[in-house]
């Protein structure tokens, strides 16, 4: 139901968004990347190369007409493993930030909104997990055995099991700023009138938190979600590069890396190619990020 | 303020008694358990010697129970002893936490010297040429992965260019010379990783207080730019700063654990690492432990910075 | 009125533009004035109007990126739009001394009252340290804060707005300036607060010979102090005159609309308002209710309670207008807020036609409807004006989508406003007419009862009228009672039957209007009527 003439803020920020140019150059960059790596299985079945195939004859091959990047150190197509490394760092970018994102609103609207001694504990305990040496913790973590913390052994050693773990451990982390700014939002909107006008009518608590306050928590919801997508994409990969996070024969950009050391001289694009994908895979998403912030913020300015 | 101060302080050492706890339960999670190392270590060893050496050990004691030993312990000033490095724990400990500060703090007051200036400037003149370009470069400070960082810096300083060593810590009686290059390169990756963070803080902060309606105020009396950034804008703009600068602590940490892995810097970060690749659980336990509590001092000295910069809060 | 020496000020042309995209918005549109040697000139508009813009454009402190495209500010001879910013400094806070809106936003909340009172004469004289302290502490004196001595080490923070606003008033007289433009300076300050920063600006202009130029939305509010008036709309000024005179005889018809629309203490009820009978059975009531608040103590809580209602009784009779008139932090709003079960009280019961209320108990909440001051916050501005005003009836669940169609369509109309407009958001209405959507929200579930909190301080006078007259009629055309909210006297005498004094979280004074108006018995009471802004008698 559109009326003539109505502009809602939605548009609003939309037409700021566009305007920030490198903002919008990042969002097609991710879009392209998104749809390739999306495509990796079809761009190797048309290629008609296995990804996974080992092949010591072809070890370190330069580029060519068939392997576009040439071949890594056990004779597998570059450009493929980036594409599929791409599908499992994004996959566990999006996802991890996303659960980090319910955690945190979730975390986030209660305290603000409910208030008193429970958004004490709340952001005391937020406070305590924002100061932490996080990059030791998650180490410890990926690196506990899951049989001894309980699981079953057929589920510990299952193939995703490594997906999952290293989502649950950046989610873990990857909270705190949704929720503090979450809780931000929610505390400002409390105390407006327009969430005082709904409960003279007789909204309830929950009818109030869904209706009223999430959606003006939704901007600074989305812009902490879009940049942890980034801060997720590089613990993933210093995780797996150190060998606790993906497990090889799976591709990731970070565990790619874990021989790149040794590899530098015989194939320097071993050492540079999947570095270069983190690093404008998360500089594109911050730029994103950031061009969200100021079409839903225009005060803000790049904060 | 006191009152304020006593209720941090219980603050810190609450969330340090969860953290023992949450640390000791972990690692007794981690694969394999000192003895089956034995047994692996020993082939002679019989199950019926495991279950004694269990018992001799403590370990068939149930969780708490061991968690409260290992605290007395602790406490008593028994810290364990390191497998790896066939050292008591806290002989290995303390040098460690002694490069680490070294590497960290250089890094950390490096930062600080780039990126407040450079903040500055750039949030005087928002939308500006330098402003742009600060802001790109700090993006892309923050966006790329440290270890990627240190591995090109490694490639490009110690092997192409071989200007630096690729790492390693000064050697012992080193002279002033030789020990700072060997610093170069770490701090470096270090810095580089804080900087962009660092800058986009301090130019938000600026730009926001440029906007205040006190600066307004300033300006109406006939105060000049120079005042009005040095007593107006500089000290109201590093609160926010501050607070936010305490929070990166722990970023900080984590930086220096790939840092000092990548450098082979002989740290916490790398102890840490080590320890917990090496099965060496008396030494990992103690140096989370201690890395957790540096990270919340520094925390809380920088909090109790902020309350003495901000009267609001000094006069509560 | 003071008499006025040679000309100070001349203002010839000015023009203040703001570049948008490819364009630009005029906010000062060629505006001519000027303000001899110890005169007060007051210039008065509604908010949009200008007014602001064109003062801050005297010493060219215009909020980037607007900037003076043309005309001329020539103070003794100087065109100051031709200096150089260096050689503008000795003229700001020397020659011309500026008061703000907010004096808490407008202070350096990390220095002390003193070094900030202490920075203007640092810049403008060459006296030594002692001096300077020795000279602001005087200043401070003059501007009567009390204690000047331990004032001097002081945050902001530590001061009320009153005391804030007269530490501005001392850093900005501290230098002897020839022209004080105050931008303002009584509209965030308290009703009572507000004449006696007045005074203190008036006292300050006749001892130091100083020049005043007083921006205001509210004629009333100058008309005291200012020897000329200047009325601004749309970037320009449509008259000028005397006080007396444009008050009293107004040529164009804006400065007749601006004036009519004040709203002045004696002008009697609204012309359409009906006498309502105030006794028998009341529609709502509250016996007994009180509230305390625990004061801040962090972890452990705890430090004591602090009451901001004590043990209160009210009754609302049908059709009756019932004013609460209050100082701000007088409990008035804590009183309406339990009286809705808003807020929890610690003792006493709300009653609907002698039932006991529960909390959000159904009846309550049909009945009895509110509305609020902040146009711009009690809106949710995400939502279609549709869906803010098809919520009371979504929750309350008794009606089809098309019945709540109709009911938005006829609320709309009630209130004067197209149904058509009912797809746009709030950011695209004026703050009038959202006020008129927060009633269209209040009127849809046909209450009994609308409380009002202060509905019309944060608009326009002229809209303030409107408004007033919409809930006139309104209450006549639908029979509602209404509990009006106030700290405004004179808002007050338009539409109540009965008010209701408050101070210190107690009712001290009650009564039929024209009894507490003509009559008052407490000095709260006689506080309140005395700090209605009042324009020098005219002819009707």
């Amino acid at each position: 139901m559109r009326a003539p003439g109505a502009i809602s803020p939605l548009r609003l920020a939309a037409a700021r968004f566009v305007r920030h140019r490198m903002a919008l150059i990042s969002a097609i960059f991710l879009a392209l990347l998104a749809l390739l790596v999306i495509a990796a299985p079809l761009i190797a079945r048309m290629m008609n190369i296995d990804p996974e195939a080992v092949n010591l004859l072809t070890r370190f091959g330069p580029p060519d007409g068939r392997h576009l990047l040439g071949t890594d150190e056990l004779g597998r197509d570059l450009m493929l493993r980036l594409l599929l490394g791409g599908q499992v760092s994004l996959l566990i970018g999006l996802t991890g930030a996303l659960a980090a994102a319910v955690i945190g609103s979730t975390i986030g609207l209660l305290a603000g909104y409910i208030g008193g001694r429970l958004d004490d504990l709340l952001m005391r305990l937020t406070d305590s997990v924002i100061a932490l040496p996080a990059l030791p913790l998650l180490i410890v973590l990926a690196a506990i055995d899951l049989e001894k913390a309980g699981l079953p052994a057929s589920l510990a050693q299952s193939e995703h099991v490594s997906l999952i773990r290293i989502i649950v451990i950046v989610a873990l982390f990857g909270w705190v700023k949704v929720a503090r700014l979450t809780r931000a939002a929610a505390l400002a909107a409390r105390n407006r009138d327009y969430v005082l006008a709904a409960r003279s009518v007789g909204a309830g608590p929950l009818r109030i938190m869904a209706y009223h306050i999430l959606p003006n928590a939704t901007g600074p919801i989305i812009v902490a979600t879009t940049l942890s997508v980034g801060n997720v994409i590089l613990l993933e990969s210093v995780l797996s590069f150190l060998g606790l996070g993906i497990q090889p024969p799976t591709p990731s950009w970070g565990n790619m890396l874990t021989n790149a050391q040794e590899l530098i001289w015989t194939a320097p694009a071993l050492a540079i190619l999947p570095g270069l994908a983190i690093f404008l895979t998360v500089i594109a998403v911050n730029f994103l990020g950031d061009g969200l912030q100021d079409a839903i913020d225009p005060r803000s300015e790049g904060r | 303020m006191t009152g304020w101060l006593i209720r941090r302080l219980f603050h810190v050492t609450l969330v340090m008694a969860i953290m023992s706890v949450v640390i000791y339960a972990l690692i007794g999670l981690m694969p394999g358990d000192p003895i089956d190392l034995m047994i692996a270590a020993d082939p002679k060893m019989t199950p019926a010697d495991a279950v004694r050496l269990r018992g001799l050990y403590g370990l068939d004691l149930p969780l708490t129970t061991r968690y409260w030993n290992w605290l007395t312990a602790l406490f008593s000033g028994d810290l364990g002893y390191s497998r790896l490095y066939g050292q008591p724990v806290g002989a290995v400990l303390l040098p460690a936490l002694a490069a680490t500060l070294k590497l960290l703090g250089l890094a950390f007051i490096l930062s600080l010297l780039i990126a407040l200036p450079i903040g500055i400037i750039a949030g005087l003149r928002p939308q500006g040429v330098l402003d742009y370009g600060v802001n790109f470069v700090a993006f892309a400070g923050v966006s790329v992965p440290q270890f990627w960082l240190a591995l090109l810096l490694i490639i490009l300083f110690a092997v192409q260019l071989q200007w630096l060593p690729a790492g390693g810590p000064p050697p012992a009686g080193a002279g002033l010379q030789i020990t700072l290059i060997h610093y170069i390169l770490p701090v470096l990756c270090i810095t580089i990783a804080s900087v962009g963070d660092h800058t986009r803080f301090i130019r938000a902060s600026v730009i926001d207080v440029m906007r205040q309606d006190y600066i307004r105020t300033a300006i109406a009396k006939g105060a000049g730019p120079g005042r009005i950034i040095l007593r107006h804008t500089l000290r109201n703009a590093m609160l926010p700063v501050v607070t936010v600068i305490a929070l990166d602590f722990g970023f900080l940490f984590s930086g220096a654990l790939i840092t000092e892995t990548m450098f082979a810097w002989p740290g916490m970060g790398k102890l840490i690492f080590d320890s917990i690749m090496g099965n060496d659980f008396n030494l990992a336990l103690v140096a989370l432990l201690l890395a957790t509590f540096v990270t919340l001092a520094g925390n809380l000295l920088a909090d109790i910075a902020y309350a003495l910069l901000d009267p609001r809060i000094r006069y509560k | 009125m003071t008499d006025t020496g040679p000309r100070l000020l001349t203002v010839e042309g000015l023009t203040v533009r703001f570049p948008l995209g490819k364009g630009s918005v005029t906010a000062v549109d060629g505006i001519s004035f000027h303000i001899d040697r110890g005169e007060a000139l007051g210039l008065a508009g509604e908010s949009g109007s200008g007014k602001t813009m064109a003062a801050l454009a005297i010493p060219r402190i215009i909020p980037r990126p607007g900037r003076i495209d043309s005309g001329s500010v020539v103070l003794d001879g100087t065109d100051l739009t031709r200096l150089s910013e260096r050689q503008l400094r000795p003229v700001r806070g020397r020659r011309i001394g500026m008061i703000f809106q907010e004096p808490m936003s407008s202070l350096n909340p990390t220095m002390t009252i003193g070094a900030q009172v202490a920075e203007t004469l640092q810049l403008h004289t060459g006296l030594t340290g002692t001096e300077v302290a020795d000279h602001a502490r005087a200043m401070l004196e003059r501007v009567r804060l009390p204690d000047p001595g331990s004032m001097m080490t002081r945050y902001p923070h530590q001061l009320s707005g009153g005391m804030q606003q007269r530490a501005m008033i001392a850093m900005a007289l501290a230098c002897d300036p020839d022209l004080l433009i105050a931008d303002e300076p009584t509209t965030a300050l308290d009703v009572t607060v507000q004449a006696e920063i007045l005074d203190l600006i008036d006292e300050a202009r006749r001892d130091l010979g100083m020049a005043v130029l007083f921006i205001t939305h509210n004629i009333a509010v100058v008309g005291r102090i200012a020897d000329r008036l200047a009325i601004m709309k749309e970037g320009r000024i449509v008259e000028t005159g005397k006080t007396a005179e444009l008050i009293a005889s107004p040529r164009s018809d804006y400065a007749r609309h601006l004036l009519n629309a004040v709203p002045r203490l004696g002008a009697g009820p609204h012309p359409r308002k009906q006498q309502a009978e105030t006794s028998g059975q009341p529609v709502l009531a509250m016996r007994g209710i009180s509230k305390s608040y625990p004061l801040a103590g962090g972890l452990f809580g705890g430090r004591g309670r602090k009451t901001v209602l004590h043990p209160t009784d009210l009754e609302i009779h049908a059709g009756e207008t019932l004013a609460i008139v209050g100082a701000s932090g007088c409990g008035k709003t804590t009183l309406a807020r339990c009286l809705t079960r808003l807020i929890d009280a610690d003792s006493g019961e709300v009653m609907l036609d002698d039932t006991v209320m529960g909390r959000n108990d159904r009846r309550l909440r049909h009945a009895v409807q509110m509305i609020f001051q902040d146009p711009f916050g009690s809106l949710n501005p995400r939502w279609s004006i549709r869906a803010i005003l098809r919520e009371p009836m979504q929750i309350a669940g008794q009606t089809s989508a098309d019945q709540q169609v109709l009911a938005v369509d006829r609320a709309l109309q009630q209130v004067g406003l197209d149904p058509a407009m009912a797809g746009r958001y709030p950011h695209q209405f004026s703050g009038g007419q959202r006020q008129r959507i927060a009633i269209a929200r209040a009127l849809i579930l046909n209450p009994r009862v609308i409380v009002a909190d202060e509905p019309v301080s944060a608009l326009d006078v002229s809209v303030q009228a409107q408004i007033l007259d919409l809930l006139a009629d309104l209450q006549v055309e639908l029979g509602l009672s209404i509990l009006l909210i106030s700290h405004d006297i004179a808002v007050v005498e338009r539409l109540a039957d009965r008010i209701a004094v408050m101070a210190e979280g107690r009712i001290v004074e009650t009564g039929p209007t024209r009894d507490i108006l003509g009559n008052p018995q407490t000095p709260t009471a006689r506080n309140l009527i005395a700090a209605v802004p009042r324009l020098p008698e005219r002819a009707a």
